[in-house]
């Protein structure tokens, strides 16, 4: 022990140094051990139904996206993660709230009573989850209740819609580092839309800030236009670092809120299901303990170490240091998507849509480049869709079926007992090829260009946007392979979709590469219901 | 202008001229490595991301090219080694820099490669300095509940001269908080440079960069009124320029160090 206390007298600077590089190698190896995949802990969801929300799924009874409801789809989502989902009704009590890790509360209108409040933040004051998602300009007479609701957190809704300097938030958020952000790390992954922008006072601070955004005002008297004002900026209006979400430790738990309810509704959760909706649950339902206060304290005692020693030392010590820790901190900003928790979830199997074999495809409503009305087509054929770019083997294992939409890079061959639906045009032959040899396919040169069956063969079909013909070898006899071929769409004769079995392996080609876009299929306001009805067939055929 | 007392303190050969950086390539480095800062941070609005790679990686040219005009036949020069770390920090940061997410943690590395890079020379150790403590200070902002507190008092101070400037220039009532970030990077140079004078002018050079912000976000608010606010976003590299400006003043008050 004098020896130490001698040296330490001695040479203070270095066994400060030394001792600070322990402590970034720990932390270079902590972070590389977080790096991977998480599996969040399995925990109880709770959906509160008092406000304005539905249990509404797309359906076959009515198509279009303004009529595929908001969250019916969430459970099946919290299922996928491995999590419970119940819903709640009527007033909370403690009892109720038993069990419960995360309770989402979504747009309420409800007048809340002392009991209600008392069982809400008592639960939150006891560790557990609270998630609150409000939306712009009181749209739905929500903001009485949100502001009594988050009072104890000092956040608060403004009568007001957030907007953005560019579309859909592209580059213009300042997303601050917490656990919940670190997967967004491509534009608009959050899928934050319009709503209200937030005031954090007292122990809140925001999460996601609309750096570059405004405060347009609300209109009492817009009542048709949902209350928005003019999306102007005025020169009133608050202009830049408006808050759109916020957090706030209460008691032993956190509380996590949005001024936005979009990023949990049903066309939302297959972009963000498996990474930011995963990690608002996980960080919600694990309470604020002390081993992760002191993970974040080694943070910041690493910021103030590498600056100083940057900062007022000289030589190669402070930049090997400082390599360290950027090591450290890039392994550790690197997550994985979260696991998938099963193949069936309530009887509803695993759809991956492969979205990053096209870089057209983005994450819009109702245009060329959007699949919205995938989605729903999915959804209704017992399908839980997930968009994936590059799914990972566990990830197709899980899945029952892959889809590609004009896949401009190469398809990975097809697992066994997994079906593959592909869109694809002679331009995406390349990319197609190999998964066509397996079943004998091509697609010819022909353009059949905007075809409809229904025009010209005086019966229910399909409209392609841009068809050509498939070739298969079973015209020229020389299929011995036991390979079964089925004509599902044809113009003219010539096949224009064919579903090919061979043995395990299920294949559906449909030869246009804008089929399944939103514009050929369905919008938020428009359905093609010819093109629906063909999708259901097909999908039918693929179970 | 502060005169040096050694003639010739840096043995690069050039006793008797009046000390480096000057006037024009200081603004020029401070203007660049602004460039640097902010592009790593995505702060110059709502450009995509290639824009803010680009920005970064011309930042990184304009700050060697000004490092050199300022240092004719300077005894410093980048190693080839620094050089490399360099681009492979910026490169890493870019990697880092989506939608605008704050990493500062990069930014450490990276400026502890500029220090690397070339050391002691006037107005690189001075916005090492600066863009270290900045990215410290973005840090803490963006991981911390209270510093958020302090920074968004801070931003309201800036909103509130931004108002006061807004009323007094245009006749209108203006709510701004956009470049608090510039301004603060601003402000540290400002705190850096000339801690050397006494108090009254010392506040003075501080009450002027809030000036400045707020003349900044007054017009910036006047040009959003008027063309829109994505157009006006666009902008965000004059608010830039005058701050760099200013900054490369105030390094050039700077006394050499050492």
């Amino acid at each position: 022990m004098k020896p130490l206390l001698t040296s330490l007298k001695k040479h203070p600077v270095r066994i400060a140094v030394a001792l600070l590089f322990a402590l970034a190698s720990l932390r270079l190896v902590t972070a590389l051990a977080d790096s991977g995949e998480t599996r969040p802990r399995p925990g109880m969801v709770a959906f509160y139904e008092g406000g304005y929300v539905d249990r509404i799924s797309p359906n076959n009874e009515q198509y279009g996206g303004i009529n595929s409801g908001m969250y019916g789809m969430f459970p099946e989502y919290c299922e996928l993660l491995g999590h419970h989902c119940k819903y709640l009704n009527g007033h909370l009590t403690r009892d109720m709230l038993k069990g419960v890790d995360v309770l989402f509360i979504i747009n309420p209108q409800t007048n809340w009573s002392r009991v209600d409040l008392d069982a809400i933040w008592h639960q939150v004051a006891e560790g557990h989850g609270l998630v609150v998602l409000g939306d712009h300009t009181d749209v739905v007479g929500t903001q009485q209740s949100l502001n009594d609701l988050l009072r104890p957190v000092s956040i608060s809704f403004n009568f007001d819609a957030g907007l953005f300097f560019k579309h859909e938030w592209k580059n213009c958020m300042w997303i601050l580092s917490n656990p919940v952000t670190r997967h967004l790390d491509s534009p608009n992954s959050h899928r934050i839309s319009i709503g209200a922008t937030l005031k954090c006072e007292g122990v809140a601070r925001p999460v996601i800030v609309g750096k570059y955004g405004f405060s347009d005002w609300g209109n009492r008297w817009n009542a048709a236009g949902a209350y928005l004002g003019d999306y102007r900026y005025n020169a009133n209006e608050n202009i830049g670092n408006v808050p759109l979400v916020a957090e706030a430790e209460y008691g032993k738990g956190r509380v996590l809120v949005f001024g936005d309810t979009s990023p949990f509704q049903n066309f939302e959760l297959p972009w963000n299901c498996l990474d930011f909706f995963s990690d608002c649950i996980a960080y919600t339902a694990d309470p604020p303990t002390l081993s992760r206060r002191l993970g974040g304290g080694t943070d910041m005692v690493l910021i103030l170490s590498t600056a100083g020693l940057v900062l007022w030392r000289r030589g190669r010590l402070p930049n090997v240091f400082a390599g360290l820790v950027a090591l450290g901190m890039l392994a550790a900003h690197q997550p994985g998507r979260n696991h998938l928790a099963g193949t069936n979830i309530s009887g509803k199997k695993i759809a991956i849509v492969d979205v990053g074999c096209n870089p057209r495809i983005n994450s819009g409503h109702g245009d060329d480049r959007s699949i919205d009305g995938l989605f729903s087509s999915l959804a209704r054929n017992n399908y839980l869709p997930l968009n994936l770019p590059s799914p990972r083997p566990d990830e197709v294992t899980n899945a029952s079926l892959l889809v590609y939409m004009a896949p401009e890079k190469e398809v990975p061959s097809q697992p066994p007992g997994r079906a593959a639906l592909v869109f694809a045009s002679p331009a995406e032959r390349p990319g197609i090829r190999p998964l066509l040899e397996e079943y004998n396919l091509d697609i010819t040169g022909v353009p059949l260009g905007f075809a409809t069956d229904a025009g010209l063969t005086k019966k229910e079909g399909p409209t392609y946007k841009n068809a050509y013909a498939i070739g298969y070898l079973r015209d020229t006899g020389t299929n011995d392979t036991g390979i079964r071929y089925e004509i599902l769409g044809d113009f003219k004769g010539l096949p224009t979709a064919v579903l090919a079995e061979n043995g395990a392996h299920r294949l559906c080609l449909v030869a246009d590469d804008g089929f399944a876009v939103d514009q050929n299929l369905e919008g938020i306001f428009t359905a093609h219901t010819n093109n629906i009805q063909f999708m259901n067939r097909i999908l039918n055929k693929l179970q | 202008m502060i005169r040096e007392e050694n003639p010739d303190p840096d043995q690069s050969g050039n006793a008797g001229k009046r000390a480096v950086p000057r006037f024009v390539p200081a603004t020029f480095f401070c203007f660049a490595a602004a460039m640097v800062v902010f592009g790593a941070l995505n702060s110059f609005g709502p450009l995509d991301l290639l824009a803010n790679k680009l920005i970064m990686l011309g930042g990184v040219l304009g700050v060697m090219a000004g490092w050199r005009a300022a240092n004719p036949g300077g005894a410093e020069r980048p190693s080839g080694r620094g050089i490399i770390a360099m681009a492979a920090m910026v490169l890493l940061a870019t990697h880092w820099c989506h939608n605008g997410t704050t990493l500062p943690w990069l930014g450490v590395a990276m400026l502890a490669s500029v220090q690397w890079l070339v050391r002691g020379t006037r107005g690189f150790d001075t916005l090492c300095r600066v863009s270290t403590g900045f990215l410290l200070l973005a840090a803490l902002i963006a991981s911390n509940g209270v510093a958020w507190k302090i920074y968004d008092c801070y931003q309201s101070m800036l909103a509130a001269i931004a108002a006061a400037v807004g009323s007094v220039l245009f006749n209108s009532e203006v709510h701004v908080r956009l470049w608090s970030d510039i301004a603060l990077y601003s402000l540290l140079v400002a705190a850096i440079t000339c801690s050397h004078l006494r108090p009254p002018r010392y506040l003075l050079v501080l009450a002027g960069v809030l000036l400045l912000y707020g003349v900044c976000a007054a017009g910036f608010s006047k040009l959003a009124l008027q063309w829109g606010v994505e157009d006006a976003s666009y902008c965000s590299v004059f608010p830039i320029a005058a701050f760099a400006l200013v900054n490369g003043c105030l390094i050039d008050l700077e006394p050499k160090r050492g």
